[in-house]
């Protein structure tokens, strides 16, 4: 009967106010200055307002309790206190008053603004699941670029170290340059299928190293795009003895600059320069 | 019953005259900065948003009772992809607020200020019972407050964002720069 014993010996205070005549009857207002008292703990305020049904008689409050625990639910509505035994009040959750007829609207949470009165609009508070769906997925997609990013970093720079002997070599080294670099070109397709399939944001402008990631994507996007069909043709004119000629003989610049600024790119995400 | 009664009816009284904020004022949250604070092994970051709005009041309930909220995606940290990436991990566009209610004795004087803070974030709450600020100017009608609040992710169920393999710390501290204007007193 008596969950909050203590506590509600201090409400008990506005009952016995009541009975000695100080609120008229049919009097409400706010349940100001209250505090609950439970043995062993800092006090807890108790907001809600109080409504004189009947003077003497039993106090109709709106209030919000603190929780026993932490996994108990917060007890709260209008509920009527009343004189139990000796010593304490009996608590009993009650149906609202009529309409009209009682502060309802002010009571248990009178003194903390809505929402709305902090100046937010309806929709500014309701959630977009369809929104956060394309954010998951979104970030599904950039953390799967982002690991395959790492990945293609291997094969490239390997593909870079084997390119020097590869042109002077024999045809196995330009065949195990040929396959490192093809396996590069492979990783960094799929890398870059993940970055420009990833839903973007309306509303949204790209800025900090985000952007700087972005921008070296416009050089190392076609210089990796270049790179393979120039190593084509620089590899069949190394197969017949030849030197590298013709536009074949900027494959090596094409895929240093393709890995130099994908580097680059990474690196602008891991660190903050 | 009647010696019970009286009893209870001089304490109430003195409970009564001794309530903080007899008289009823509310307050509005005229400037703030609400930054989190990030930390990476790699990286140190925050994310800065001054776009919250907040009313309170003190008096016409038991003590003063605050409420801010600011809008998650309002958090700018200087890098697109990682506010979109927060947003994500913090589920905002279902949850676009966080809602701060805070409760404390007396009206904002200037020093230290305790507060029971409960927190509305990424569809968890949270009740932070008491949370040291500190109010830094006092003008008679207006207050700044600052302070910092010691969240954890895991507090909010929030999953800790990692790059390169390596999450970064589950404490994110939020720190708070308020300006409140008194805006009515009676």
């Amino acid at each position: 009967m008596i969950t909050y014993r203590s506590a509600c010996l201090v409400t008990a205070f506005a009952i016995a106010w009541i009975a000695q005549g100080g609120v008229a009857e049919g009097t409400t207002g706010p349940l100001a200055g209250l505090r609950l008292l439970r043995g062993g703990e800092r006090p807890s305020t108790v907001a809600g307002y109080f409504s004189a049904s009947g003077s003497p008689g039993p106090l109709l409050v709106a209030l919000r309790l603190p929780r026993v625990s932490a996994a108990s639910p917060r007890p709260r509505g209008w509920m009527e206190l009343s004189p139990a035994g000796d010593h304490g009040i009996a608590i009993a959750q009650v149906a609202p008053p009529e309409p009209g007829k009682e502060p309802e609207a002010q009571a248990p949470d009178a003194t903390e603004p809505s929402l709305e009165e902090l100046g937010f609009e309806e929709v500014e508070a309701r959630g977009d699941e369809k929104q956060q769906q394309r954010l998951n997925k979104r970030s599904r997609m950039l953390k799967t670029h982002q690991i395959l990013g790492l990945v293609t970093l291997a094969p490239m720079l390997g593909a870079l170290a084997l390119g020097e002997k590869a042109g002077e070599g024999s045809r196995a080294d330009r065949n195990l340059h040929t396959i490192v670099g093809t396996t590069a070109a492979a990783l960094y397709g799929a890398t870059a299928y993940f970055a420009y399939r990833a839903p973007s944001v309306a509303g949204v402008k790209e800025k900090g190293l985000t952007r700087t990631h972005k921008i070296l994507s416009y050089v190392h996007l076609p210089a990796m795009i270049a790179a393979p069909v120039l190593g084509y043709l620089a590899k069949q004119q190394a197969d017949k003895g030849e030197r590298a000629h013709g536009i074949a003989k900027y494959h090596s610049a094409a895929a240093t600059t393709a890995a130099v600024t994908f580097t680059g790119a990474m690196l602008v995400i891991v660190f903050d320069f | 019953m009647r010696v019970f009664a009286t009893t209870l009816l001089l304490i109430s009284t003195a409970l009564f005259a001794s309530a903080p904020g007899a008289a009823a004022t509310t307050w509005t949250l005229k400037q703030s900065k609400i930054a989190y604070h990030v930390d990476h092994l790699l990286h140190k970051s925050e994310g800065v948003s001054v776009a919250a709005k907040g009313k309170g009041s003190c008096g016409v309930g038991p003590g003063c009772a605050f409420r801010i909220a600011v809008p998650v995606k309002t958090f700018e940290s200087g890098d697109s992809n990682r506010d979109l990436h927060m947003q994500e991990i913090t589920r905002a566009a279902s949850f676009p607020l966080i809602d701060v209610k805070a409760r404390f004795a007396s009206a904002p004087e200037e020093g230290p200020l305790t507060v029971s803070l409960e927190i509305a974030f990424a569809g968890r709450s949270r009740t932070y019972g008491a949370v040291a600020l500190a109010v830094v100017s006092r003008t008679p009608d207006a207050v700044t407050v600052t302070g910092e609040i010691p969240l954890k992710l895991s507090d909010f169920e929030v999953e800790r964002p990692s790059l390169l393999g390596v999450a970064v710390k589950d404490e994110v501290a939020l720190t708070i720069e308020a300006v409140w204007e008194e805006t009515s007193s009676n």
